[in-house]
Order: structure tokens, then sequence, then C-alpha cells
């Protein structure tokens, strides 16, 4: 076993040791000893069904159930954040409903940069640290959508369940998202 | 191995332990410390671009309208765009990115003294824009705007458009705060564009009509001031939203005979509100409706005393 391993170790060590070469002047001035995370994501929310649907079928526990194939006709199958922002009991909910879909992207970067020039004279007179996250170009959505809605309960199987649906959203594609976004201390820590 | 994992469990679970502990009410001393430190926020060559007309034939829909004929109304966007100034309306958007903030004037959040700005003994969370004072430049003012078709029934009607230049929203802010039993919040939204242009287009997107273009905009809203007048938004037991800028009645306990506040310190306040309370400023230089001006349009001090918009069910 730890000769098949040395093998293996060894394959991998070639090709890297072909890489290495001696760094001219101009290239060690771009070094800065910069650490950092580079990120892809991949999330698939809901896809095939959510937990709180059919309430008619008293043959399963409803809040448990599942079902959202393409040919259920029914609507409320995606994940569901509902917020109070009133007063208790004679409230209603402020909801996310049937949040569904594919949400992928390549290369969002987290690193802390010292800006001390540009920004149009701004960077001098800041000269200080700053967290950046490099936004990540491209958002890929599958079939991603979601509904806003206000409702009269937290979950569709409360008794006396009423909702109002404001909109919903559906995004299928590419979204070009571009830049960096850098986060800082103000006032004076 | 097992041993080892185990050990790291423990520790994250008595790290849990201990910032629960943290979590403790803030005295009126230790509030008296929250002074204007948070996190400031820069978007550095920024670009943002989706819809339905840049992303190869994709879906990026908003639906759940419907006509007076109970017809689905939907509204495909064909572009939504956030780029520098020079956007050309949408068409110079990917190599064009915009910085929005300033290092030294940021977007911010933080937790601020309540005592300082209206709400007694209570930490407000504020998420403001920069200043006016030393403001965003036309370089980090961004071009946005929307282009969308109107679907009814499955068929294309007309393309919607509409573009804002360089807008700055310079000294807006929201801030929350949790009143009895519900979220309690005061807004400021400043917007100032030389130009806010809207006009229609064929099916295609073509043979546009003439635009109305509202040129030289400067708002300067205001809404809710701390305890006294609080904006609320809450959803009531049927489902409905409510959007609620507290009322001024009862303010004053003491009336006199004609129907005035007598004179004292509830008096002083509410003089103090009307003179120099929350108040909504709009210029607009000049509209002009396909090529034609009709001049400029100011409303000055506006004063919202009470508002309640409820959403009903058709």
């Amino acid at each position: 076993m730890i000769k098949i391993i040395i093998i293996f170790a060894t394959f991998i060590y070639l090709p890297l040791s072909v890489a290495l070469e001696p760094l001219a002047e101009e290239e060690m001035q771009q070094v800065q000893g910069q650490g950092g995370v580079y990120l892809s994501g991949d999330i698939t929310i809901n896809d095939t069904g959510g937990p709180l649907n059919n309430t008619a079928d008293t043959s399963n526990p409803a809040i448990w159930q599942k079902n959202c194939t393409t040919i259920s006709t029914d609507v409320r199958c995606g994940a569901r954040i509902a917020v109070n922002a009133g007063d208790g009991s004679n409230s209603g909910w402020l909801v996310l409903d049937n949040i569904r879909g594919r949400f992928s992207f390549e290369g969002l970067t987290l690193t802390t940069r010292t800006i001390d020039s540009g920004f149009d004279g701004d960077g001098a007179t800041f000269n200080n640290d700053v967290l950046e996250i490099g936004l990540p170009n491209t958002v890929s959505y599958g079939d991603v959508s979601y509904t806003l809605a206000n409702s009269s309960q937290a979950r569709p199987t409360d008794a006396g369940f009423q909702q109002t649906d404001i909109f919903s959203v559906n995004i299928n594609g590419d979204v070009s998202l571009r830049g960096n976004l850098l986060l800082f201390p103000t006032g004076n820590p | 191995m097992i041993l080892k994992n185990t050990l790291i469990t423990y520790l994250l679970l008595f790290f849990n332990l201990f910032s629960f502990a943290d979590l403790v009410t803030l005295e009126d001393d230790e509030l008296g410390n929250v002074d204007g430190e948070g996190v400031g926020i820069v978007l550095e060559d920024f670009v943002y671009n989706a819809g339905e007309s840049i992303n190869g034939g994709g879906t990026f829909e908003i639906s759940g309208l419907q006509t007076s004929n109970n017809e689905d109304v939907v509204l495909g966007i064909s572009q939504f765009y956030i780029a520098g100034s020079g956007s050309n309306q949408g068409a110079n958007v990917i190599d064009n990115p915009v910085n929005i903030g300033r290092l030294n004037n940021p977007f911010n959040l933080e937790l601020r003294d309540g005592n300082d700005i209206g709400v007694t003994d209570k930490a407000v969370f504020e998420f403001s824009a920069p200043t006016k004072l030393n403001g965003s430049r036309i370089t980090e003012r961004p071009d946005l705007g929307i282009r969308f078709d109107l679907e009814i029934a499955g068929t294309h009607h007309q393309s919607l458009e509409n573009h804002i230049e360089t807008l700055s929203i310079d000294g807006s802010y929201l801030r929350l705060w949790g009143g009895s039993g519900h979220m309690e919040g005061e807004l400021a939204l400043n917007i100032y564009t030389p130009s806010i242009e809207f006009f229609a287009c064929d099916a295609a997107g073509n043979n546009c009509g003439a635009s109305v273009d509202f040129q030289n905009v400067s708002i300067e809203a205001g809404l809710g001031q701390g305890e006294f007048q609080p904006v609320t938004f809450e959803v009531d037991a049927t489902g409905n939203f409510i959007f609620d800028v507290g009322s001024l009645e009862g303010k004053c306990s003491s009336i006199n005979g004609s129907g005035g506040c007598n004179a004292g310190a509830e008096r002083d306040v509410l003089v103090n509100y009307y003179n120099s309370g929350p108040a909504t400023n709009i210029f607009i230089g000049n509209v002009q409706v396909g090529g034609q001006s009709f001049g400029s349009t100011t409303v000055d001090n506006l004063q919202i005393q009470y508002l309640e918009v409820k959403s009903h069910d058709l």
C-alpha cells in the first residue's frame, strides 16, 4: 500500500517540478504575500419539492409531505421564510414563499488588501486595510423562483391560513455581477 | 481520530455557550458608549447586468398581476442594469464599471445610541448612504435602468423602459429599533439625478415612442421622527400589509378652548416638529414630454403628519 502511495506521489510531483522556474526581478515585485480564499458554489433549493404543501391528504402528516413534480398542481412546494414584524397574535406574517431553484457561481474571492492609492485621490488619505469580497462576474440561476406574499399564519398548515401573493419572480440564465465589495471599520475604534 | 473529533465538537459547543453568555441587555452607561462606529461598505468597479435580452434567451419574469378580465400579466425583464455614468441607456454596461460609495464617506452599517436621535435608551440600527457633505462625485454615481416587456395572456404587447442617469442617494438613511412588541423605524430618502426617463416601444423593443423625461431631479423625503412619530410596517391578521407613519393625535394632553395646545413642554415639542421635523422637498428642473418643455416643479416642505397604507384583496 505504502509503495502505491509513493508511486502516486512521484507522479504528482513530476509535473510540479517542471513548472518550477526562477522568478525574475519584475515578477518578484508582484509577489505581495497575500492570502485569500477563492470560492465556487452551487446550491439547489427545494428542486423536488418542499415539506409544506398538500393538507388535503390525511394519510400523512401534512407538514412532511413532498410533491413538487411537474404534473403537480400544488403551488406551495418551495421553501418558506415567514417574518413577523407586528404585535404578536394580532398580526400576520411577511412571507418569502416557494423558494426553489439552483444558484451557482465561480470565483467569489475573499481577501484583505491595503488601499493607499487610487480612488481618485481618496486611497492615499484612506491608507488602511479593507476586507475585499471579489464578486464572481457571473451568477447562474437555474429555474430560480420565489414569491413575495403577506400571510395570516406562519405555516400554510396552520388553522385560519390566508395568504395574499404580491408577486412572483422567476429567473433562468446568467446574471453579470462584477466588482469588489470592500468592508472596513468606520469611526475611531 | 474519534477522540479528536469528539474533542473538537465539545470545544465548539463550549465556544457557542460562551457566545450566548455574552448576549446580555445593554445598560444605560454601556449604551452611552455606542458612538457611531460601524462597518463601511464600498463597491469597487461594480457592474450588475441581468435580463432576458442579455443572458441568451433565459427567463427573468415577474408574475402575479392580473388584468381586470382576470388575464395573467407577466412582466418579462429584458434588462436590469447598474453601471457607470455614460451607460447610454444600458448599451454600455459590462465595460463601464462604477465605484459606489467613497472610502472616506462610505455606505455605513452601525448601531447608534438612541438618545442622540430621539429614541430613549435604546440601541438603534442604522444603514446610511454617504453624507451629503463631501458626497459622491460624478464618477461615483451609477446609471441604472430597466427594460421590461408586458405580456398579457401569453402575448407580447409592449416594451417599457425607464433609465436613471448618474444617481446619488447621498444623505439617505434607514433606522430601525424595537418598539413595544414590534419593529419601528425612521426613513430619509434623497434622490439626485439629472434625468429620469420613461418611454414605451413596440413588442420587439423597436420604434420607441416619445419619452417623458424628468430633468435635474432633487427629492429629499423624510418620514417619521424617532419615537415621537415612528414608521411601522406590519402584516395584519388577515394577511394584508399596513404601512403606517405615526399620528400626532393625542400628542398634546392640555387642549385650550379653541382646540389648540396650551403652552408647555408638549406644545414646544409640537412647534419644534412643525418647524424642523421631517419634511419632503421635491424640485424638478424641467419635465420634457416628446421634446416639449413643460417647465419646472417645486414641492416645498410637505410634512406627512399621518399616513396609513393598507392592502386589500381584490
